[in-house]
C-alpha cells in the first residue's frame, strides 16, 4: 500500500503531510509522558525497544508467508502487532520511522508521500483499529481463539480504512484519470483479503508471545487487569459499529425496490411517488445546497450504506462524548 | 527466500560505501542536499500532467547528481524502475478514460491517455532517481543527522537513528533463522503460516530481549532519550559552496517549472 510521489498531487501531499506531523507530534509528547509514567522496569527500555522493533517489522516485512488456497504470498505490516507491544502511540512512532527508512533506503513509497503513507498505514492500524476493536474486543485471559478474532478484525478494519484513504487521496489528487468508486471498490475488495492474511499472521505471533512473554504486552491487555466501565461502553459500541457496517453493505443489497409508506400514499394521491418543489426562492436555494452536498444522491450500492453508517456512527460517537457523564469530583 | 534479505543488508552496505566516498556531491552539506531534492520533487509534481516535454527536462537533476555522485546512471536507472509495475497499474485506466487525440504521426493516433501514462510513470521514476542520488551521496547516518540539524525533533530522530542502527543486526538474525529453515524445507519457496509463525514469533523474542539488554546499556551510560550531539568537529560546517549549490539548483528548478523551456526551445 505503499503510495508513489507519481500519483499525488503537491497540495494533497502537504495537507496530509500537515496531519502526519500533527500525529508524531501528539505522538512524541505521548512518549515522553508515558516513559515518565511508566513503572521504572519498563521505563529504562521503550525507546531502545521501539527502535529494535522497528528493525524487526522492517525485518520481518521480508520474509514472507504462503496464503492458503490463492498460490501467493503475502508478509505481515506489523501496525496491530506492534500496537499490542507497545501501545499506539509508541508504536504509530515506530511505523512512521519503518515508513520513513524504507522511502529512504528502497524508494519504497515516496518522499512527498511519507505524510499519505504514514496516515494509510501507522495511524490507521495503530491509532484507529487497535484502541478502537482490538483493545476493546479483548478481555482479560481472553482465550486464544478471541484473540485471533479480534486480530482478524482489527487488520481488516485497519487495512480497509488505509485502502478507503488511498483511493481518496489518489482521487483528490487528480493525476489518475480512473474513477473513484471504480478504484475504491477494487482497493477495499482487495485489502480485505490482504487484511484477513495480516489477521491471521498477526495472530500467530501474538500466540506465541502471549505464551513466553506475557509480561510485554501492552497494559497487560491479554493478561489479567480487569476491564473499566470506559473499556467495556467502547467494546459496545465498536460492536455496534461492526454490526452496523455489516448492515449496511450486506443488507443493502436485498433493499426493496418498492416506494415506501409515504411514496406509496403519495402515488395513491397524486399518480407520482414524488411531489413537485414549489418554485419559490428558498426552495431554489434549498435545492441547490442539496445538489452540492449530495454525495450519493439515491444511495443505491452497499458503499453508500457502509459510509452512511460510518456518517451516523461518528455523528453520534461525537454528540455521545460531548454529553458524556463525568462523575463529580 | 533469503534473497531479499540479503538485497537488504547488500544495499544498507553499499549506500553507506558510496557516501564515504569523496565525491563532490558528498563534500556537499547533507541539509543543503535535502532541501534541493524537496525542491526538485515539488517543482517536478507540480507540473501539470500533459506537459510531457518540459517534465523531461527535470531528468537534468538527476543525471548531473550522479556523475558529481559518482554513480552510474544506468545503475540508478535500474534501480528506478522498480517502481514501474506499480505506477503502471494505477495509471493504466488513463488510456480507457483520456481518448481525446493529441498527436497524429503517420497514421498513428496518439490519446492524451497514452501521454497521462508516460508522464505519471515519467514522474515516478524521476522521483525515485532524486532519492536514490541523494542517500547515495550522503549516507543513512548523514541524513538522519541532518534532518535531526534541520529540527525534526530529536525522539523521532533517536528512533530512526536507532531502527537503522538494529536493522543489520535484526537483518542478520532473520537471514540466520531462514537459512536454518530453508536448508529443512527441500526448496519450498515460501513458508507455511505456522511454519512462519513461529520463525517470525521467534524473531520478535529475540529482538524484544537484545531490545531490553540495550537499553539497560545504554541507560547505563546516562542514555535519557536524547541522541549526543556530535562533537563539533565530526559536524560538518555550513560553507560557501553549500550555498552555491543550494542556491543554483533551486534556482533552477524554479525555473524549468515555471518558464516553458520546451516550447522555447522546440
Amino acid at each position: 500500500m505503499h503510495m508513489s510521489d507519481a500519483l499525488i498531487s503537491p497540495s494533497v501531499a502537504a495537507v496530509a503531510g500537515v496531519v502526519a506531523v500533527s500525529l508524531i507530534a501528539v505522538a512524541i509528547q505521548n512518549c515522553t509522558a508515558k516513559a515518565s509514567t511508566l513503572n521504572p522496569a519498563r521505563r529504562e527500555y521503550l525507546f531502545p525497544l521501539m527502535g529494535v522493533l522497528g528493525a524487526f517489522i522492517f525485518a520481518a516485512q521480508m520474509i514472507n508467508f504462503t496464503i492458503p488456497g490463492t498460490g501467493s504470498s503475502g508478509h505481515i505490516v506489523g501496525g496491530i502487532l506492534l500496537a499490542a507491544i507497545l501501545g499506539p502511540w509508541p508504536a504509530f512512532l515506530t511505523l512512521s520511522s519503518v515508513l520513513i527508512i524504507q522511502a529512504l533506503i528502497f524508494a519504497d513509497g515516496g518522499i512527498l508521500a511519507l505524510g499519505c503513507n504514514i496516515i494509510n498505514m501507522a495511524a490507521m492500524s495503530c491509532l484507529v483499529a487497535y484502541p478502537i476493536f482490538f483493545r476493546t474486543l479483548v478481555c482479560p485471559n481472553a482465550s486464544a481463539a478471541r484473540i485471533s478474532a479480534a486480530s482478524i478484525i482489527a487488520s481488516v478494519i485497519a487495512l480497509m480504512l488505509g485502502a478507503a484513504a488511498l483511493s481518496a487521496e489518489t482521487a483528490l489528487s487528480g493525476v489518475a484519470a480512473l474513477p473513484m468508486r471504480q478504484f475504491l471498490v477494487y482497493m477495499v475488495v482487495i485489502h480485505l483479503v490482504i487484511g484477513f492474511g495480516e489477521g491471521i499472521a498477526t495472530a500467530a505471533v501474538l500466540a506465541i508471545v502471549r505464551h513466553y512473554r506475557p509480561d510485554i504486552l501492552f497494559e497487560n491487555n491479554l493478561g489479567t487487569t480487569r476491564p473499566t466501565v470506559a473499556r467495556r461502553t467502547a467494546r459496545v459500541i465498536s460492536l455496534f459499529a461492526i454490526a452496523a457496517l455489516i448492515i449496511g453493505a450486506s443488507f443493502s443489497w436485498v433493499a426493496s425496490s418498492k416506494p415506501d409508506g409515504l411514496e406509496w400514499s403519495i402515488e395513491k394521491v397524486a399518480d407520482n411517488t414524488t411531489l413537485a418543489n414549489p418554485d419559490t426562492h428558498y426552495h431554489r436555494i434549498a435545492a441547490q445546497m442539496q445538489e452540492q452536498t449530495a454525495l450519493m444522491p439515491d444511495y443505491d450500492t452497499s458503499l453508500a450504506g457502509i459510509l452512511g453508517s460510518g456518517a451516523i456512527i461518528l455523528g453520534v460517537f461525537v454528540i455521545a462524548y460531548i454529553f458524556r457523564y463525568q462523575p463529580r469530583r | 527466500m533469503s534473497r531479499r534479505l540479503y538485497e537488504a543488508l547488500h544495499l544498507i552496505d553499499a549506500t553507506e560505501h558510496t557516501a564515504r566516498q569523496k565525491t563532490p556531491l558528498a563534500q556537499i552539506d547533507a541539509r543543503a542536499k535535502m532541501v534541493v531534492l524537496l525542491t526538485f520533487l515539488l517543482t517536478m509534481l507540480s507540473l501539470p500532467v500533459e506537459r510531457l516535454s518540459e517534465l523531461m527536462l527535470f531528468a537534468i537533476y538527476p543525471i548531473t547528481m550522479a556523475a558529481a555522485a559518482g554513480i552510474g546512471y544506468g545503475q540508478l536507472l535500474r534501480r528506478s524502475l522498480i517502481i514501474i509495475p506499480f505506477v503502471a497499474l494505477i495509471a493504466l485506466p488513463n488510456i480507457l478514460y483520456q481518448r481525446e487525440p493529441v498527436l497524429v504521426e503517420g497514421g498513428v493516433v496518439i490519446t492524451r491517455g497514452w501521454i497521462t501514462l508516460l508522464a505519471i510513470t515519467l514522474r515516478g521514476v524521476l522521483a525515485v532517481q532524486g532519492v536514490v542520488v541523494m542517500i547515495a551521496s550522503t549516507g543513512l547516518y548523514g541524513t538522519c543527522r541532518a534532518m535531526q540539524r534541520l529540527g525534526v525533533p530529536y525522539i523521532l530522530a533517536s528512533q530512526i537513528y536507532l531502527t537503522l542502527r538494529y536493522i543489520r543486526l535484526m537483518v542478520e538474525q532473520a537471514l540466520h533463522l531462514q537459512q536454518a529453515v530453508e536448508s529443512r524445507l527441500f526448496s519450498r519457496k515460501t513458508l507455511p503460516l505456522t511454519l512462519w509463525a513461529r520463525l517470525t514469533g521467534r524473531l520478535l523474542l529475540l529482538s524484544i530481549g537484545r531490545g531490553e539488554a540495550v537499553g539497560r546499556a545504554m541507560a547505563s551510560r546516562g542514555f535519557v532519550g536524547q541522541m549526543p550531539q556530535l562533537p563539533y568537529h565530526h559536524t560538518r560546517r555550513w560553507r560557501r559552496r553549500d550555498s552555491v549549490y543550494l542556491v543554483v539548483w533551486c534556482c533552477t528548478l524554479l525555473c524549468l517549472r515555471v518558464l516553458h523551456f520546451a516550447e522555447m526551445i522546440f
